[in-house]
């Protein structure tokens, strides 16, 4: 039986096979990160914990709007990068960094699809 | 002459080796002479750092140390010891019983001792024994587990007690590297009930919190237990093994002066400001006295405080940081460890501005916060008063930095 982080890891591999996705991590709603896919020169600890208050203060913000769903996912974007971080349960957050010139329906799909398998690893 | 600095600041000195490692050498106070440390992971864990980290910190302090050596070849266990920068010096000998087995030749010189035969039991014995009596203040074994692979379990523990006697002759000391391929039981137990200290390493996957740790099992030579149970840690490449916190929380009323500690005591902190007010969160990650830790600032105004939950979460400690000239801010101060949820955590109280007027003394503050007796409270100033610019973190004076940071350090396990 393979430990969580390396079931993580290995939803984070299968993810990174697509094309457009530049790197990937899972964080937990803390920010902290947990297992990531990322180039060297990214700390993993401070990206972690801004995406996580950014998902956080969105969460704030969609809420005060009224909205009665829970926040599916938040968008961040440059020329070069875009990044998206996905619910994945209730504890972790899955966020990806992808091209912005790349098929972005299918990548969106693929990160939805993973963000329930990491949700119910993060159950076990 | 070998040395610890922990957190108090006290060095103890004496000619025994120490680990090097933060939290060990305070509990086990280094490796008195004539005892045998096993290093055990489990295979997930890697324990080659604590290996090159116990030979730096000793051949750095004076300390002659032999490693034998049958995992890699020399050259690749120095370059390897290079990229955490530990390089290595005069006080390093290696016995290379590697070279032998994949045929490539080596050569003696100063530092290196070559096993022809390293298939040859007797030769290994005979060589280690020999280069052993020269006088060595520490040996390590890297890795026992492979001895045991290459011959069988019972010569590795026969081999180990030959050992064990030169080491107590000469008032050597020995640090056994070993990882648990799922040995029989039996075995494992025997090797465990020959050495005097046991230090296990493991991963852990608790909640959110992924990482590896590392547990004293056994320690003959303390008469109480430590109080540790299990301490996180972090393999960081320069740097070697960081006792690691991977969260610790600075909250506290608004402009009190949380991002200013937070830029002051780490290298790399990281603001989510608009015109000085924090309104996301500060990050930084601070490198002290063998400690890692990332601080997680909150912002101070109440508009934000729906965010506090969420920045709370997973802490396992607390700086609170007040602003010595206005008491009137405290019941918020305290009102934010209650949104946080961290009350009860450990907590160190930071009274900043202290050397402005208005300020507070000590005792004022411990009772305007209501304080209990057991909660350090540290005051730190500005480096330069001239130079604050209200909209930036304010650098803040070193020696309070660390006062804190030692404060809350030592209350975390």
């Amino acid at each position: 039986m393979a430990t969580k982080s390396e079931q993580l890891k290995s939803v984070l591999q299968r993810l990174s096979t697509v094309g457009g996705i530049k790197a990937s991590a899972v964080i937990s709603s803390n920010g902290l990160p947990m297992v990531s896919l990322m180039p060297e020169d990214v700390d993993p600890n401070t990206f972690a914990a801004m995406l996580a208050s950014m998902v956080g203060s969105a969460e704030t913000a969609i809420k005060s709007l009224g909205s009665k769903n829970t926040l599916e996912r938040v968008v961040a974007e440059s020329k070069d990068i875009r990044v998206v971080a996905v619910q994945a349960g209730t504890d972790a957050i899955l966020t990806i960094m992808i091209d912005p010139n790349t098929n972005y329906g299918l990548i969106l799909l693929e990160s939805s699809k993973a963000s329930t398998e990491i949700a119910g690893i993060m159950k076990q | 002459m070998a040395y610890y600095k922990g957190l108090d600041g006290v060095s103890e000195e004496d000619l025994d080796p120490y680990f090097g490692i933060a939290k060990l050498d305070e509990q086990l106070k280094g490796i008195p002479p004539k005892k045998v440390v096993l290093i055990s992971a489990s295979p997930s864990v890697g324990n080659e750092v604590f290996g090159y980290q116990i030979i730096h910190k000793n051949i750095t302090s004076g300390v002659k140390v032999l490693v034998f050596l049958n995992r890699t070849s020399p050259q690749s266990y120095l370059t390897d010891m290079k990229e955490y920068d530990f390089p290595p010096n005069d006080n390093l000998v290696i016995i290379d019983a590697y070279s032998g087995i994949t045929g490539i030749k080596s050569e003696e010189t100063d530092h290196i001792r070559v096993i022809n035969n390293p298939y040859d039991k007797e030769e290994v014995k005979t060589k280690i024994i020999k280069e052993l009596n020269e006088g060595y203040g520490l040996l390590v074994i890297d890795s026992f587990s492979l001895l045991a692979d290459f011959f069988d379990f019972s010569f590795a523990i026969s081999f180990m007690n030959d050992i064990k006697q030169v080491i107590v002759a000469k008032e050597s000391a020995a640090v056994l590297l070993f990882t648990d391929w799922g040995y029989e039981k039996q075995n494992v137990d025997k090797l465990l009930s020959n050495v005097n200290s046991t230090i296990e390493i493991k991963g852990i996957e608790k909640r959110v919190i992924f990482g590896q740790y590392f547990a004293v099992l056994k320690c003959d030579w303390l008469e109480e237990k430590p109080t540790f149970s299990s301490v996180l840690f972090k393999a960081i490449k320069p740097g070697g093994i960081r006792v690691y916190f991977p969260k610790i929380l600075v909250t506290g009323p608004t402009d009190a002066g949380k991002s200013s500690f937070i830029h002051s005591a780490s290298k790399n902190a990281v603001s989510v400001d608009k015109l000085g007010g924090t309104i996301a969160l500060d990050h930084g990650t601070v490198d002290f006295e063998g400690y890692r830790a990332d601080l997680f600032g909150t912002p101070g105004q109440e508009r934000f405080d729906p965010l506090l939950k969420m920045l709370g979460g997973e802490a396992i400690g607390v700086f609170l940081v007040v602003d010595s000239t206005k008491p009137e801010q405290f019941p918020r101060a305290v009102e934010m460890l209650r949104k946080t949820e961290t009350y009860g955590l450990p907590v160190v109280v930071i009274a900043n501005k202290a050397d402005l007027k208005g300020a507070l003394k000590k005792e004022e503050l411990r009772e305007k916060l209501h304080l209990d007796s057991a909660i350090t409270l540290v005051q730190t100033v500005a480096e330069d008063l001239s130079k604050v610019d209200p909209n930036e973190p304010t650098k803040l004076k070193e020696v309070n930095i660390h006062e804190a940071l030692s404060a809350l350090f030592k209350q975390l396990t």
